[in-house]
């Protein structure tokens, strides 16, 4: 813990040069508040991103969302601040501000021209300490929750599905429940139940802001000192998260829900973001559902045309998560057709090498996809931001491309051969409700 | 920030936003052909034909296309509106030659055999089947097919399954020749392309277009709503309610876009500032988010509110709609100061609009084509700046209010038919099932 007395420092630890003239650099103050600066001066604008290591991850049964629902209440009330300045003070400056929570993370941003700097370093800072809350307060931003997930859950097939799939694929692991939370358990939530999550999770030694744009390092280091360096560090519980054990045998749900033909969603348990298997299943990925010549397109969509649409991805997170496909089927085609293709083709890349032509193809279409996202500042810093929470190290960004395009295709093979098996699998089949069960 | 100018180049207008930071080129083939074109019954034609051109051409076919573009690490897309059809590209920098000899292959010897004629139209069928069960995309299609009456505007530039259906290769053959030439062609790159390499890169694409000559179609948008009118969309098992409340709006072309879009951005634009933000989810929690929006397209158009509260609360938050809606154009419904702040907002979030070399040529484009001047970008802010309180709450008095009006709501029908129509004075309430298009 540091004491508020010395004085706070800024620490440089290390860089990354990448492209014409560009620098990500990466410091640390006294309390252990991380920072991370992209100087970009090709728009006169900056995209600035609070990113705090704590996500569904850190609930438990029984306050299930309140990660969630607390990122909603960071933009109330604090002790200098009334309600609703946070968010005015803001849009006064032309800035778009939102923010985000997943499994692992929950992060905050602000995009703003690039004059408005100085305004916030304080109004973050202000918010990482001293928020409060009332019981109203909470109580409507609840009820804009449960709308939330009606909206994103209970109205939306897909939204059904997910939670379905991730129910039963993960037995003992947090990910088992959703990110937005059970409703019964969002209607449930307290303000005590809040501040305390608050208080345990919300310090300067679990955040890492993230710069990027047309600022200046030593001037936005140096006002984000002022505001922060004050604020003590905190000692974050360690995690005591249950490892999800071996899966033994294949699961299955079976939905009737409102929609107009079948739709299929499968997770194969895979691996975490650190593992050095990542790059092997992005390039598996990419050779069974990336772009219109990709396997599963055409045997699925454009000639085999039983399918309307079709996915495949593994959004890598902290611990091992899911290698996800999901497929739609055309009126009257039955989810089983699409799962025994996928299965057969999972087999394929498992009994014969992927040829270099496929896998060259795959490459580019990830170096592509690459430089698509990371465009505007706000991707930009987001980019860095995921990386350096959930990976480890920001600089993953820009040296995983490297790691990417050595990946062989034995590597492919192996990789498949190892998740993609029957048993490691949980299929969601949702069907049609019936007539007269409507 | 640097603007960029247009380029007449022969028959084509050309644009180049030029920046090196990322090795990926974005390039925008358009013609100044839309849905618009769409003869009465065959609506869905200009689109269906332009993602059948994708489809084959005389020297290679669908699949090795598919193969050539993802192995250079490029996509194409075909994007229709109403007044123009886009092929947007996107490719490795290093790659970009290629692409843009394929895609003029492709938009010049089409090959449009039966059988891709046939798949495409199923897969069409398929995405139509599809929108039925996302209901953020049905409430909107439904919207503008409610709201726009008889209008060309209320198709979907995709058309439907029955129009389709009637679409034979002649028509297409037919209005391949009439409209996909170069007489006005725009295309536009950005991102790592030397000025040099873009005006090669047009001449020579240009030069494998034949002439033709280009008739533009004009058809005002003359809309008449009488009191509330109440449209359900009705899907079963709805515990949300998507809905919509419209009404005529201006054409994109008019000044009159200016004071309202500052008025519209006050009420219910994207700021959480926004009334009505404020009004729906900040105060009652009713959503998760509420917003309204000039619709403006070049021939006329609607403003619209939108939210999506849960069944219980829907009818409340109509009504406080409707509310909202007449008091608006007083100083107690949007104050002074709140009008300044949006203009304010708007001012000085435009460089977001136009912060990557993609996002400028997508912009150029857009006002080029629907018949803004060349320097509308450039001037957009002092525009706006020029726009007094007053004179946004005029125009805004003058165009909306809260009478005649047209509410399209997603929903269970029969959480709401019984009592709907007295709740909020409705002069007509009609079910419709969600599944006709």
């Amino acid at each position: 813990m540091s004491s508020s007395q010395e004085p706070s420092q800024v620490f440089e630890e290390n860089h990354f040069e990448f492209g014409e003239g560009l620098v990500a650099r990466k410091f640390r103050l006294t309390n252990g508040l991380k920072i991370i600066v992209l100087e970009d001066h090709s728009s006169p604008l900056f995209a600035y991103q609070t990113w705090y290591g704590v996500g569904s991850r850190n609930e438990r049964e029984g306050i299930t969302g309140i990660a969630h629902l607390f990122e909603h209440l960071m933009f109330k009330e604090t002790r200098t601040r009334k309600e609703g300045d946070f968010d005015r003070m803001m849009e006064e400056q032309g800035g778009e501000i939102n923010a985000a929570t997943f499994v692992d993370w929950t992060f905050y941003r602000e995009t703003l021209p690039s004059a408005a700097f100085s305004m916030v370093p304080p109004l973050e800072a202000d918010r990482m300490q001293n928020v409060v809350l009332s019981d109203e307060q909470v109580s409507s931003e609840r009820e804009v929750v449960a709308n939330e997930r009606r909206f994103r859950v209970e109205n939306s097939p897909d939204g059904t599905m997910q939670e379905s799939l991730y129910s039963t694929a993960f037995r003992q692991h947090p990910y088992r429940w959703p990110v937005i939370g059970w409703m019964k358990d969002i209607q449930a939530m307290s303000r005590e139940d809040c501040l305390k999550f608050y208080q345990t999770y919300y310090a300067p030694n679990n955040a890492t802001i993230v710069l990027v744009g047309d600022v200046e390092t030593s001037k936005v280091l140096r006002e984000i000192n002022e505001a922060y360096g004050a604020i003590p560090s905190s000692e974050i519980p360690s995690e005591e998260i249950p490892v999800e054990p071996e899966q033994e045998a294949e699961r299955r749900v079976f939905l009737e829900l409102s929609i107009p033909s079948e739709k299929l969603l499968m997770g194969y348990r895979s691996i975490g973001a650190t593992h050095p298997h990542l790059f092997a299943l992005e390039v598996a990925n990419t050779v069974l559902t990336g772009g219109r010549s990709s396997r599963l397109y055409r045997k699925l969509i454009s000639d085999g045309q039983i399918c309307s649409d079709l996915a495949g991805y593994s959004y890598p997170t902290k611990d091992p998560g899911l290698q996800i496909f999901e497929a739609t089927m055309r009126a009257g085609e039955k989810a089983t057709k699409a799962e025994e293709i996928i299965a057969e083709e999972l087999k394929r890349i498992g009994e014969e090498l992927v040829g270099e032509e496929e896998l060259a193809k795959a490459k580019n279409q990830i170096e592509m996809k690459f430089w698509e996202n990371f465009s505007t500042v706000d991707e930009k810093a987001e980019a860095l931001g995921y990386h350096e929470v959930t990976i480890g190290d920001y600089r993953r960004v820009f040296t995983d491309m490297e790691k990417l395009r050595g990946v062989t295709a034995a590597d492919v093979q192996n990789t498949v051969k190892q998740y993609c098996t029957p048993k490691n699998r949980t299929v969601v089949t949702a069907r049609p409700q019936k007539e007269e069960s409507k | 920030m640097k603007f960029v100018n247009w380029e007449q180049m022969g028959d084509v207008s050309a644009i180049l936003v030029e920046k090196h930071d990322r090795p990926l080129i974005f390039f925008s083939l358009a013609f100044p052909v839309g849905a618009y074109a769409d003869p009465s019954g065959k609506e869905g034609l200009t689109h269906f034909l332009a993602t059948l051109c994708l489809r084959g051409t005389r020297s290679h076919s669908r699949s090795t296309i598919e193969e050539k573009l993802d192995h250079l690490g490029a996509r194409l897309v075909v994007e229709t509106g109403f007044h123009s059809t886009i092929v947007k590209g996107q490719v490795l920098a290093r790659n970009f030659d290629e692409v843009l000899n394929l895609t003029t292959e492709i938009l010049t010897e089409p090959a449009l055999t039966d059988e891709e004629f046939d798949k495409l139209r199923k897969e069409e069928n398929a995405y139509f089947h599809l929108t039925l069960e996302r209901d953020m995309e049905l409430a909107r299609t439904r919207y503008y097919k409610y709201i726009y009456g008889n209008h060309p505007y209320h198709f979907d530039p995709r058309g439907t399954p029955e129009s389709l259906a009637r679409i034979t290769r002649d028509d297409l053959l037919e209005h391949f020749r009439l409209h996909f030439h170069r007489k006005d062609l725009v295309f536009g790159a950005s991102g790592g392309i030397h000025t040099d390499r873009f005006h090669g890169a047009v001449s020579e694409m240009a030069a494998r277009f034949p002439v033709g000559t280009r008739k533009q179609i004009t058809d005002p948008l003359n809309l008449s709503i009488q009191g509330r009118e109440v449209i359900l969309i009705d899907k079963p098992d709805r515990t949300q309610v998507q809905f919509y409340i419209g009404q005529p709006g201006v054409s994109a072309l008019s000044d009159e876009t200016f004071p309202l879009e500052i008025f519209g951005t006050a009420f219910a634009g994207k700021m959480f500032q926004a009334k009505y933000m404020q009004e729906i989810r900040v105060k009652r929690g009713w959503a998760y988010g509420a917003y309204g929006q000039l619709d403006a397209r070049r021939d006329g158009g609607s403003f619209y509110l939108f939210t999506f509260p849960k069944v219980d609360d829907a009818i409340p938050a109509i009504q406080l709609s409707l509310e909202l809606l007449k008091k608006a154009p007083t100083e107690e419904g949007i104050a002074d100061s709140e009008l300044d702040f949006a203009k304010n907002y708007l001012v000085r979030s435009f460089p977001f609009q136009v912060q990557v070399p993609e996002a400028m040529l997508s912009e150029k484009i857009y006002h080029r084509l629907i018949g803004h001047p060349d320097n509308y970008l450039e001037t957009y802010r002092d525009r706006l700046s020029s726009v007094s309180p007053a004179d946004a709450r005029s125009v805004f008095q003058r165009n909306f209010g809260a009478e005649n009006v047209r509410i399209i709501m997603l929903c269970s029908a029969k959480d709401f038919e019984k009592d709907i129509g007295e709740a909020l004075g409705a002069s007509s309430v009609k079910v419709v099932p969600h599944d006709q298009f």
